[in-house]
């Protein structure tokens, strides 16, 4: 129990409000954004866009400002080190990109702009503060913070059955991963009698060095993390756990389904591999026997299941799932070089994804093309540049040498050879290999002429397309597909600098 | 001192479970008991009902529900803090007062949205 | 023995919760199973709990369920069919999670650590205020979080139910 009197003498209050500054600037932005959207009804509605872009670049700002800093906040609930600077930065532009890309297409809609935007905003404040808590407590509500924000954003399209199902399942399964969370956080307790995760770090590491943990500290510590770790595997989309992903994926907003997609994968695997590093003692139990089996089930499955797809939206969610398999390699690998590939593969997946998912929206904006792969067709001609990036984006997905993707896989495989996963890397690169089939298959239909009235219909209408492209291509979703494209090159052709400061963020989660 | 304080609330629900019982079955054991086949009916005289006494609820009930379960759990957090106010002092006073605040922003929200109108 | 006494209710109401054809019958077994729990929080000295529980769970919680209940038509989901699909699964998950219980129940007995919280030492404060000291001290920033999730779960409601903006 905490003295009040030694609350006010540390400043214990004035440092921790420090640790968890970028997440209450984006709360507090929320909170602006969700209130002007009450009280001043403007016909033109764009300052909740704006303030909420304002928003999500000061709390960058921030982090960028307290980059330097290893603060423990609020009494050992959460943290703000290097870890969180660099994946703060990957979520924050997860979230950055979500907003430029809504503009116009939620527009389409006619639905409610200001709670839209204050609901990305706290979707991102909940990433944020799951990837730096580290008490099982505070896990548990962050995670809980950002999947309800989720699950509203998903079934936001009032009205429409495919959204309101998606919500519905992703809520249920969702809720019932935060169940086995909760369950396993309670055997961790039980057996650690600690819920601060370097708490339990230190109770296991100083007590297995003197006496070693005793026979039913271990069966309710293993029972306890295996729990955890299914209920981590529910946000990240592991193979068994993954029956949410394409339904939700399909269903839910284009925007939001970006957001899942980079935001709360991102977050998942970055609370994930804090984690992991800490409290998941491989003396108790060999998780990465675990791990290995997840990774491989989850490669396999969503590469194979990505084949069959006709629609885009479920084609990108089972890509999604697979890069999921290839992100966990990078964990099996472990210690320092494994972490740091991770987190990298997480960076360039962040703007992979977004770019393609703007792509998407894009075609979407333009009534073009529906959802259905098939109409892609011919596509190529009559939007030379847009197909250009999406074909690019496809490429770096797939993992083709000077894209990120490339850069990303690399290193993740690199750390896994490293630990003598052999077979894992061999079964890896053959998915890899099947990836390419379909990404490929999809640039390939854009690029072929299709037959008869598509062509008329491009003739006929060509004059009248230029100027639905320039009605319907707002600046934002081209600084989107700008930025995306331009990070996807960059850490393509130079990984070292991101590298060194994904290497040095690692470096803090050990410094306890 | 601790542990007979929630003695009281152990007599209110024993109290409660003698009296639900006592009425029903006083009632039964005093009362004249006469079975007809009319008395099953909704109403015993009057019109015949017609349709399905079935019907779907409107979804604003459900509102109110979910905002009374909200503000409900917000009174819960009030019973520790008030059991320990003087300790904390303005430390926990300041505490509580954002909580309520945020809360109340809530109720703000929903009030002007005009969920709370019965129209 | 006490302890017998509410598990035999808690599993015969969450048994009955599920096998009984009314859906408010399932409710009101619901709301006895609610009880029993808050009993078992009782033999564990934590009488703030099991006040909580039912307040929040047997009060609050029971009027979403049953407003839910008449919110959906009822009538027409008399007939549905059964599921052998859905009952295959159900057999084996409920067969691995007892396998797993009883492994459990073997091998999981041993002493694990206890903190400094016995409950000697919580009846010599009472177990509100313990809870109110923990709560507005050590955790105060997952309160803190609770307020704005709760906030957010007001929006969503409203967002769901709303007819028209």
């Amino acid at each position: 129990m905490l003295n009040t009197l030694q609350i006010y003498n540390n400043y214990l209050v004035e440092r921790s409000l420090l640790s968890v500054m970028p997440e209450l600037v984006i709360v507090i932005f929320a909170f602006i954004v969700l209130f002007l959207g009450l009280f001043r009804k403007l016909p033109d509605n764009d300052n909740s866009y704006y303030l909420s872009l304002i928003g999500i670049v000061f709390s960058i700002l921030y982090v960028l400002m307290l980059s330097n800093q290893n603060i423990n906040g609020f009494f050992g609930s959460v943290v703000f080190d290097g870890m969180d600077v660099f994946v703060f930065i990957a979520i924050l532009f997860a979230g950055l990109l979500t907003i430029l890309m809504s503009k116009k297409y939620i527009e389409m809609f006619n639905l409610p702009l200001a709670e839209y935007y204050s609901l990305i905003l706290f979707t991102v404040a909940g990433m944020m503060l799951l990837v730096s808590s580290v008490n099982l407590i505070m896990i548990f509500l962050s995670i809980e913070f950002m999947s309800i924000s989720a699950y509203i954003l998903t079934g936001y399209i009032k009205g429409n059955t495919r959204s309101t199902e998606a919500a519905l399942k992703y809520f249920i399964l969702g809720s019932f991963a935060s169940a086995f969370l909760i369950f396993g956080s309670v055997f961790i307790y039980a057996a650690t009698g600690h819920l601060n995760i370097y708490n339990i770090h230190n109770f296991l590491y100083t007590g297995s060095s003197n006496s070693g943990l005793s026979a039913s500290i271990r069966d309710y510590l293993s029972i306890g993390l295996i729990l955890f770790l299914i209920g981590l595997a529910f946000k990240m989309s592991l193979f068994p756990f993954h029956a949410w992903t394409p339904d939700s994926y399909d269903g839910a907003p284009t925007t939001v389904t970006n957001l899942m997609a980079t935001g709360i994968k991102v977050a998942a695997f970055a609370i994930f591999i804090r984690v992991f590093s800490s409290i998941f003692d491989s003396s108790v139990f060999n998780f990465y026997n675990i791990l290995w089996i997840l990774s491989v089930l989850t490669m396999t499955f969503g590469n194979l299941a990505a084949l069959l797809q006709t629609n885009i939206k479920r084609l990108l969610a089972y890509s999604s799932i697979a890069q999921a398999g290839y992100m966990l390699i990078g964990i099996i690998g472990g210690g320092h070089y494994g972490y740091t590939a991770t987190l990298f593969y997480l960076l360039s997946y962040v703007f992979m994804t977004a770019g393609a998912f703007a792509i998407v929206i894009v075609f979407e904006n333009l009534n073009i093309a529906s959802f259905d792969i098939k109409s892609y067709s011919g596509i190529g001609y009559k939007y030379p540049l847009i197909s250009a990036s999406m074909s690019f984006f496809l490429l770096a997905l797939a993992g083709i040498p000077v894209t990120s993707g490339f850069m990303g896989k690399f290193y993740v495989f690199s750390a896994a050879i490293k630990s003598n996963y052999d077979w894992l890397i061999f079964i890896a690169l053959l998915n890899s290999a099947l990836a390419a089939f379909y990404y490929i298959k999809i640039i390939v239909r854009m690029y072929m002429i299709s037959n008869g009235d598509a062509d008329q219909v491009e003739l006929g209408e060509s004059s009248a397309n230029m100027t639905a492209i320039a009605a319907n291509i707002t600046p934002s979703l081209i600084i989107t597909i700008i930025i995306s494209l331009i990070f996807t090159l960059l850490l393509g052709i130079y990984p070292q600098m991101f590298i060194h400061f994904a290497s040095q963020s690692v470096t803090s989660l050990w410094k306890i | 001192m601790a542990e007979n304080s929630f003695l009281p609330i152990l007599i209110i629900l024993i109290l409660a479970i003698v009296f639900a019982f006592a009425t029903v079955g006083l009632s039964a054991f005093l009362g004249k008991n006469t079975y007809e086949k009319g008395k099953l009916k909704p109403y015993e005289c009057g019109v015949e009902p017609v349709g399905n006494p079935h019907i779907r609820f409107d979804i604003k009930f459900y509102l109110i529900a979910i905002f009374f379960l909200l503000f409900d759990i917000e009174a819960l957090f009030l019973f520790p803090w008030a059991a320990v106010f003087i300790k904390l002092g303005l430390f926990g006073f300041v505490e509580m007062f954002l909580f309520i605040v945020i809360l109340l922003l809530g109720l703000i929200y929903i009030w002007k949205k005009g969920a709370l109108e019965w129209d | 023995m006490l302890f017998y006494v509410f598990s035999i209710i808690a599993i015969y109401s969450a048994l009955m919760v599920i096998l009984s054809r009314n859906p408010l019958t399932s409710a009101l077994y619901l709301v006895l199973c609610f009880f029993a729990i808050a009993g078992f929080y009782v033999i564990l000295d934590m009488e703030f709990l099991a006040a909580m529980q039912v307040l929040v769970y047997a009060g609050a919680i029971m009027v979403l369920v049953v407003l839910v209940i008449m919110l959906l038509n009822l009538a027409n989901a008399k007939n549905i069919p059964k599921d052998f699909h859905q009952m295959f699964i159900a057999v084996i998950s409920f067969i691995l999670l007892f396998f797993e219980i009883f492994l459990y129940a073997i091998k999981g007995s041993g002493k694990v650590p206890t903190g400094i919280y016995t409950t000697a030492f919580i009846k010599t404060i009472g177990n509100t205020q313990i809870i109110g000291e923990f709560l507005f001290t050590k955790y105060i920033f997952p309160f803190e979080v609770a307020s704005i999730l709760l906030l957010i779960a007001i929006i969503g409601a409203f967002i769901f139910a709303r007819r028209k903006f």
